[in-house]
């Protein structure tokens, strides 16, 4: 195992930490130390441990076992308040952010400033707010409330929130999960500057380029235990992805090209809100990718042929019968399957079983006269569980209680267990380890091979093209142009997303 | 992380994991009933050791009869709650329906038309109540609330506050009379709270129920109709609110307006009790019907060992918030 003296001095040190919870061992064992000047990317696969280790640096959860050491002193960090004095910050992956009061106030929450009159002092909530904005780039007035801010944005300001701390050490636990390439970039700039005003940074991700790019080291998490950690330049890629995974990737080959046969979904001059005229065919055993900026008619599309959203004039014919307006159980009716992108507030049942999540979407055909049969339900969801290889204890385990990838396929299984003639998926792998998006790509490719079509609403270009027969480009609710993979790029896709918003740019 | 284990098929909600330990405890958890058995038959055997009376056929007898109103609404309680509503006018529709089926009875109504009539009223108000919730989008408290003071407002109106009474002997049957022993509206509780319990756990219609509470947005996408799902809550909660207001009158030959002020509260309670998240998606009809035996058998003890009846309600609530805080520290260990 290759270490290498980073040039700082050693601001937080971890060693031997244990956690366990109910039937897992979140952590093994684990060493794990963050430098001054640093940028440690602290990489695994999902279920991996990365994130039980970050919540025991930042004071949620203790250890069962190990301990911690800031500054060379060793402290039993007793809560994220705790955390923080001592100069551990956190940037959640769930935003902390209070959606109704304004950026300042968020900022400052909890320490505004006061005049003598016990009355808060707003020139200077403003003044010491603009300052801790602007260490983020941000140039917003602070008085805004954080309600009207998109997503990015507020990112940054949690950012700011967590400098307000003065910390020696940030935590950022997935922060490229929900931002687009151009603030991925905005948000590294943002690290590096932190790195070179001497904070020790930690970048907690599964995105193995990301990391790549940014981090000066590496540290890899598998199964609860630190498999090593290595400086940035000494390491490829791929030698990465092998450790966290733990055996070489099986490449994502193309399959042959499936005999692609009538076609299935035709879809003439479609408006709704968001859409403007949108035309395009399906076939059966074809994968359809569509992409888009946000706001590009992408989500909209979905949502509107699963029946979430009406149409308010074109055609939509599904196996040459035309559709009427569709509500979802109608959807369903004539056999779409719809997986939304948000799998925790609009996909799962985390509260329920592996099994109940499961056969949601069957109840008819594991009850009879009404009443659940739950040898069959039990056998229904077993056959998926086996089939996607979901990690799960037993059937009957909480679907909350499983790692983000393992979820998605639960999901998954749900559409799968209905056969859907059309399956609509909406950023089915986002947020997912490597390992289980290359599971989930399989499955969507094998359902189009027993003569099924896929809509991939995609935001995630490499996965259009590895997956996706042809690529829609969606912008301003319209298609603006048509790709396939093997004629078209990376960035060759992007540019089309982005060209009517520069012409408007450019305006 | 462990790997996937192999598990004997589970025939209900169990939660069975395969760790031992974990497993049972979990599974104990899971069955908030039989922790609620476990305390009422402890509750029980001391109660006998204190007084001689306790266990008596006589005592046993008329705590069921007490509870019997109470606990057929909490099964409409449980339903709601499960769906992740609230429905606080179980009490007044219960009074409401008392003195509508007195009324009728008055006017010389046959019985059974008058019950058919009245339970038609039930299913109404239970209707308005889903139809306001899920159409018009009004929140649950909201809504219920106002039906609470409405269903209350018009059982004085008719009554003019006055206590319905002369009813027809025979109407004291299903109250008064004798089948196998009891009166039978103990056999009206007990196929309802079974059926209930039956149907919420396997039943494909009232499973929908758990998914709606556990996550509307998603059952949406799942193909339930969850408007219709939530609606049907409502009518059954109301409907089982308007048997429970016949029996009592059959019980007390008497439609009272003001029966069943603060039922709601108890009911939620009784619900709580037995495992029902005000959150949704969870609870059990049989751990409500624990729940309501347990708070009633307090309540006896209470009268029996001749501590003061204003106690209760301190006693009650003393309750509530232990047990439900001994659930969310049992359950944060496990988080």
């Amino acid at each position: 195992m290759t270490e290498q003296d980073a040039p700082g001095e050693v601001l937080v040190a971890a060693s031997g930490i244990t956690k366990t919870f109910p039937g897992t061992v979140a952590l093994d064992r684990v060493d794990f130390e963050v430098r001054r000047g640093e940028i440690h990317a602290l990489l695994g696969a999902n279920g991996a441990g990365k994130t039980t280790l970050m919540m025991i640096l930042s004071g949620v959860y203790r250890p069962d076992e190990g301990h911690v050491m800031i500054g060379g002193r060793e402290v039993r960090l007793q809560d994220p308040h705790h955390a923080q004095q001592l100069g551990i910050g956190t940037v959640f992956q769930e935003l902390s952010l209070v959606p109704g009061l304004s950026i300042a106030e968020n900022l400052l929450l909890g320490r505004l400033p006061a005049s003598p009159l016990r009355l808060i002092d707003w020139d200077a909530v403003r003044r010491q707010a603009a300052g801790l904005l602007s260490r983020v780039g941000l140039d917003v007035d602070p008085a805004t409330p954080v309600r009207v801010l998109p997503p990015a944005v507020r990112q940054l300001v949690e950012i700011a929130k967590a400098l307000a701390h003065e910390p020696t050490i940030l935590l950022f636990d997935e922060p490229t999960a929900a931002l687009a390439g151009h603030e991925i970039e905005r948000l590294f700039g943002i690290m590096r500057d932190l790195r070179a005003s001497g904070l020790g940074v930690v970048f907690i991700t599964h995105r193995v380029r990301e990391v790549f790019r940014v981090a000066d080291r590496i540290t890899i998490l598998r199964d609860g235990r630190r498999v090593g950690t290595f400086p940035t330049a000494s390491v490829t890629p791929d030698y990465v992805v092998s450790l966290m995974v733990g055996h070489e990737l099986p490449p994502e080959v193309q399959e042959e090209r499936r005999k692609t046969g009538e076609p299935l979904l035709e879809v003439v001059d479609l408006f709704a809100p968001g859409l403007a005229g949108v035309t395009f065919r399906v076939q059966r055993g074809e994968i359809l990718g569509i992409t888009g900026m946000p706001g590009s008619g992408r989500e909209a599309l979905g949502r509107v042929l699963f029946g979430l959203a009406r149409w308010d004039r074109g055609r939509v014919a599904l196996d040459g019968r035309r559709l009427g307006p569709l509500s979802p159980v109608e959807a369903i009716g004539h056999g779409i399957g719809y997986i939304p992108s948000d799998r925790k507030s609009a996909g799962l049942f985390l509260r329920m079983s592996v099994r109940d999540n499961i056969i949601v979407t069957r109840l008819g055909d594991v009850s009879r006269f009404g009443v659940m049969r739950w040898s069959a339900a039990a056998a229904m969801a077993r056959e998926f569980v086996d089939v996607l290889r979901i990690r799960a204890t037993s059937v009957a385990q909480p679907v909350g209680d499983l790692s983000g990838g393992t979820q998605q396929k639960v999901l998954v299984a749900r559409w799968l267990a209905v056969r859907p003639t059309l399956l609509i998926a909406e950023d089915p792998t986002v947020g997912i380890d490597v390992a289980t998006r290359v599971e989930i790509h399989s499955l969507l490719r094998r359902l189009a091979a027993q003569g099924s079509a896929v809509l991939l609403i995609t935001s995630d270009l490499p996965e259009a093209l590895t997956v996706a027969d042809r690529i829609l480009v969606l912008a301003e609710g319209r298609v603006v142009a048509e790709r396939t993979p093997a004629d078209t790029s990376e960035e060759e896709l992007l540019a089309l997303a982005a060209a009517p918003l520069e012409r408007v740019a450019r305006g | 992380m462990l790997g996937r284990r192999p598990v004997a098929v589970e025939s209900s909600e169990a939660r069975a994991k395969p760790l031992a330990a974990v497993g049972l405890v979990q599974r104990i958890l899971g069955f908030r009933e039989l922790l609620l058995i476990g305390v009422i038959v402890l509750a029980a055997l001391l109660m006998s050791r204190l007084t001689p009376y306790f266990l008596t056929w006589g005592n046993i007898e008329s705590v069921i009869i007490g509870m019997a109103p109470t606990a057929i609404i909490v099964v409409g309680m449980t339903v709601v709650l499960v769906s992740g509503g609230l429905d606080l006018s179980v009490g007044s529709v219960m009074a409401l329906s008392g003195t509508v089926v007195g009324l009728l009875l008055l006017r010389g109504v046959p019985i059974w038309l008058s019950v058919l009539l009245v339970l038609a009223t039930g299913a109404v108000v239970g209707f308005i109540n889903g139809v306001v919730i899920t159409k018009l989008r009004v929140n649950p408290l909201i809504t219920t609330l106002g039906m609470l003071t409405i269903a209350r407002g018009i059982a004085m109106v008719i009554t003019q506050g006055f206590t319905v009474t002369g009813l027809p002997a025979p109407f004291a049957y299903l109250g008064q009379g004798s089948l196998l022993g009891v009166p039978p509206m103990l056999w009206v509780m007990a196929l309802i709270v079974a059926a209930g319990d039956v149907a919420m756990r396997s039943t494909r219609y009232m499973r929908q129920v758990y998914y709606v509470g556990g996550n509307e947005r998603a059952a949406l996408l799942s193909g339930i109709k969850v408007d219709r799902v939530k609606t049907a809550t409502y009518v059954l909660s109301a409907l089982l609110s308007t048997v429970a207001g016949i029996l009592l009158a059959s019980r007390l030959m008497a439609g009272t307006p003001t029966a069943g002020v603060g039922l709601e509260l108890t009911a939620i309670a009784a619900a709580v009790i037995g495992g029902a998240s005000l959150m949704g998606g969870e609870g059990t009809v049989l751990g409500g019907f624990l729940g309501t035996v347990f708070m009633s058998l307090i309540g006896n003890a209470m009268i029996i060992l001749g501590i003061s009846i204003y106690w209760q309600g301190i006693v009650s609530g003393v309750i509530l918030i232990l047990v439900v805080s001994l659930d969310m520290l049992l359950r944060a260990r496990y988080r």
